[in-house]
């Protein structure tokens, strides 16, 4: 074997999971056997070599957000679709077995060259012809055009360009094709740039199903539209059947991760299941419990964060609070977890919450809320807005 | 104890390799954490982790942003390790250093802004929303950790009389500069941690924001950001040896393994740190940063130069 097809197999891959609506109890499954294996889960496309997606992307708006972010992936790359439970070990097996094939990559770097060029050769006939682009492409084929038709959406959110280019401002407002910023009055009156950014569907730890799209300034938020894409799926899932605790502490999970806590964020995970399986320490779980209560950087990223005025709501108070009250569940406590109409109320006090925040504010806030997008199930009129 | 010295040229060579090996120690015991959190067992693999994504970066197709500013962002990309390995250069291995500059604490000081203008590079070339949001909250973090940090350092001077870091070695010969400059100490490895963009100053690479400036980094681009944070932060907390901890002074084994074993600890202790604490926020950091650790460290260098005022008044 020569050395990189040796390098290749000792590397442990990174897989970038995107989650369906209705794909819950799937990603609970993968993270569970990828925890195991150790495969770290990476946070996007450029540091990923495995995509998987868990659930059906049955819409088109997220199963176009699915293409973006797998022509977003450096080679070499493999994806895994996983539909039911079961399947994540076989998926994921078959996934990494086509990751070391060098034939088959091989064959997938040619396809994506010549489709580059294809749509180049479209370009240079269209009215997008500036001298600086066929450079990007020359140099690094197959992976400088990804993003050119795609102004903003799941991860491809890199195509702004924020001022300094005036002189491209000749040719109609835009650079190698992509749109400028815009400039917007600013919350003292001073007109700054301003970015169009979709949060969702595809990015990490975030609600399966989510989009917000925000226009920032810096790192504040201006305004947010809330948008839920995909078939709702009410019965579809073991994740309705799901203990209480358990998913709490896959919310809590995900929020020790938007807060930067990577080894809480895997010994919750790990908790998550082992309670699934019941297999859980309870000592381990107090302890783990305690040290959350006890975190004082914990409650310097979520205090005072998100406040809601809903008296006798899972979703009363401000992030620390709900996550309190996440932990209650998990020691058995209180009695449930994202109980009621708490996906919907989320959902209309969203875009209010985050107007005027920072964006790690923002994300601190929605996964503090963490609506169980599954269980919305008329769509409505927020719904599809387009 | 003897004297540091400046060693001859070649060791100048020795100095990324064995930044090299305690980056590598440091990034293994990271994965030992994790695989603990993840209650999976230790073996041979996860130590070897570092290594083994390390060739897989090595193998990854490096890919780049529509319009990204290429000489910027990797000048960025470049500049993290380079830095890193430039600021070791003056830390003193046993007796002997790679360069005894005259200057050495202030040369370390200037390395570790190099990062600062590197990250930023990095994140605007990079073209990207969160490239850019990256660079921003690196630079609002330095705002907030750089005075603290040249407070502890401009302590250590004044208690050695010098900025050769050789002579801040020699001062500690019969009290390290921990026991009577703790303060300056805590700041100094706070900053370690702030200036390697790691730990619970990950705002620059948070995931919240899918990695900031990481975020458009594939292939080696991105190996070279990740090991210079672990060269970054291992050569902070190998400073930390001659700065604090009295250099290679101690008991029956040898000087240079002296200066290892304190190296390695300091390291330890700041993966662990890491490894038990969320992001700080920046503006919370901000406030604790400058209503705390500023005073305190001003107080702590006022202290020192009175207590060397003192001394040298009374000889």
């Amino acid at each position: 074997m020569d050395l990189s097809g040796w390098m290749r197999i000792q590397a442990t891959p990174r897989p970038l999971l995107v989650t369906a609506r209705g794909g819950g109890g799937i990603r609970v499954a993968a993270e569970r056997v990828l925890r195991q294996r150790g495969w770290d889960l990476a946070s996007t496309p450029a540091e990923a070599d495995l995509l998987v997606v868990c659930g059906v992307p049955d819409d088109d708006a997220l199963a176009a957000a699915v293409e973006r972010v797998w022509s977003a992936f450096p080679a070499p790359r493999a994806r895994a679709s996983v539909h039911v439970e079961t399947d994540v070990v076989s998926e994921l097996d078959r996934a990494r077995v086509r990751l070391d094939d060098v034939e088959w990559q091989r064959s997938d770097i040619a396809a994506r060259t010549g489709a580059a060029e294809t749509a180049r050769a479209e370009e240079h006939t269209g009215e997008h012809d500036h001298t600086g682009h066929t450079t990007h492409s020359t140099t690094e084929p197959a992976c400088g055009h990804h993003r050119s038709s795609d102004p903003g959406g799941g991860h491809s959110m890199g195509d702004h360009d924020m001022g300094g280019h005036d002189a491209h401002m000749m040719h109609g407002g835009d650079v190698a094709g992509l749109r400028m910023a815009d400039r917007a009055p600013d919350r003292d009156g001073l007109a700054l740039d301003q970015l169009h950014v979709s949060l969702g569907p595809v990015l990490p730890d975030w609600p399966a199903g989510l989009v917000v799209r925000v226009a920032l300034q810096g790192d504040v938020v201006q305004s947010a539209e809330v948008e839920v894409i995909g078939e709702a799926h009410p019965d579809g899932s073991s994740w309705l059947g799901m203990p209480a605790a358990a998913a709490a502490l896959d919310s809590m999970a995900r929020l020790l991760s938007v807060c930067g806590w990577g080894t809480a964020m895997r010994s919750a995970r790990r908790l998550r299941d082992e309670l699934l399986t019941g297999a859980v320490d309870d000592a381990e779980l107090g302890r783990f419990v305690g040290r959350l209560r006890r975190s004082r950087t914990l409650r310097w990223a979520t205090d005072y964060v998100g406040r809601l005025d809903l008296p006798h709501s899972d979703l009363a108070g401000d992030a620390t609070q709900r996550w309190r009250r996440w932990l209650d569940v998990v020691e058995g406590r209180e009695a449930g977890h994202r109980r009621g109409d708490h996906a919907e109320v989320a959902l209309e006090r969203l875009p209010g919450l985050l107007e005027g925040q920072e964006l790690a504010a923002a994300r601190v806030i929605v996964a503090s809320l963490d609506p169980d997008l599954d269980s919305v199930l008329p769509r409505d009129a927020r719904d599809r807005v387009r | 104890m003897n004297a540091v010295s400046q060693g001859p040229t070649w060791t100048v060579l020795l100095v990324p390799v064995l930044l090299g090996v305690l980056a590598l120690c440091g990034a293994a015991f990271a994965r030992v954490l994790d695989a603990r959190a993840d209650g999976r067992g230790i073996s041979g693999g996860v130590l070897a982790a570092p290594l083994a994504e390390s060739g897989r970066l090595l193998l990854q197709q490096r890919r780049a942003v529509v319009a990204s500013d290429r000489l910027l962002a990797r000048t960025g990309v470049v500049l993290v390790p380079v830095a890193a390995v430039l600021a070791a250069l003056v830390v003193p291995l046993g007796d002997r250093t790679a360069s005894d500059l005259s200057i050495g604490i202030v040369w370390f000081n200037a390395m570790e802004v190099v990062t600062w203008a590197a990250l930023w590079m990095a994140g605007w070339g990079s073209n990207s929303v969160w490239g850019l949001l990256g660079g921003y909250r690196f630079v609002v973090q330095g705002l907030s950790y750089e005075l603290p940090h040249m407070f502890a350092l401009i302590t250590v001077a004044t208690g050695a009389g010098s900025l050769r870091v050789s002579d801040a070695v020699a001062a500690q010969e019969s009290l390290w500069f921990v026991v009577w400059m703790p303060v300056a100490f805590v700041a100094f490895l706070l900053s370690a941690l702030a200036l390697s963009f790691s730990g619970p100053f990950d705002t620059a690479t948070g995931r919240d924001i899918v990695g900031g400036v990481l975020a458009e980094y594939s292939g080696v681009d991105r190996l070279l950001l990740v090991a210079g944070r672990w060269l970054m932060l291992s050569a902070a907390a190998a400073m930390s040896v001659p700065l604090f901890l009295g250099g290679s002074g101690g008991p029956l084994l040898p000087g240079w393994l002296w200066t290892l074993v304190k190296a390695v600890a300091v390291l330890g202790l700041l993966v662990w740190v890491r490894s038990r604490t969320a992001t700080l926020r920046m503006d919370r950091f901000a406030e604790f940063g400058w209503l705390v650790l500023i005073p305190l460290t001003l107080l702590q260098a006022l202290v020192v130069a009175v207590v060397v005022v003192g001394m040298t008044g009374g000889m």
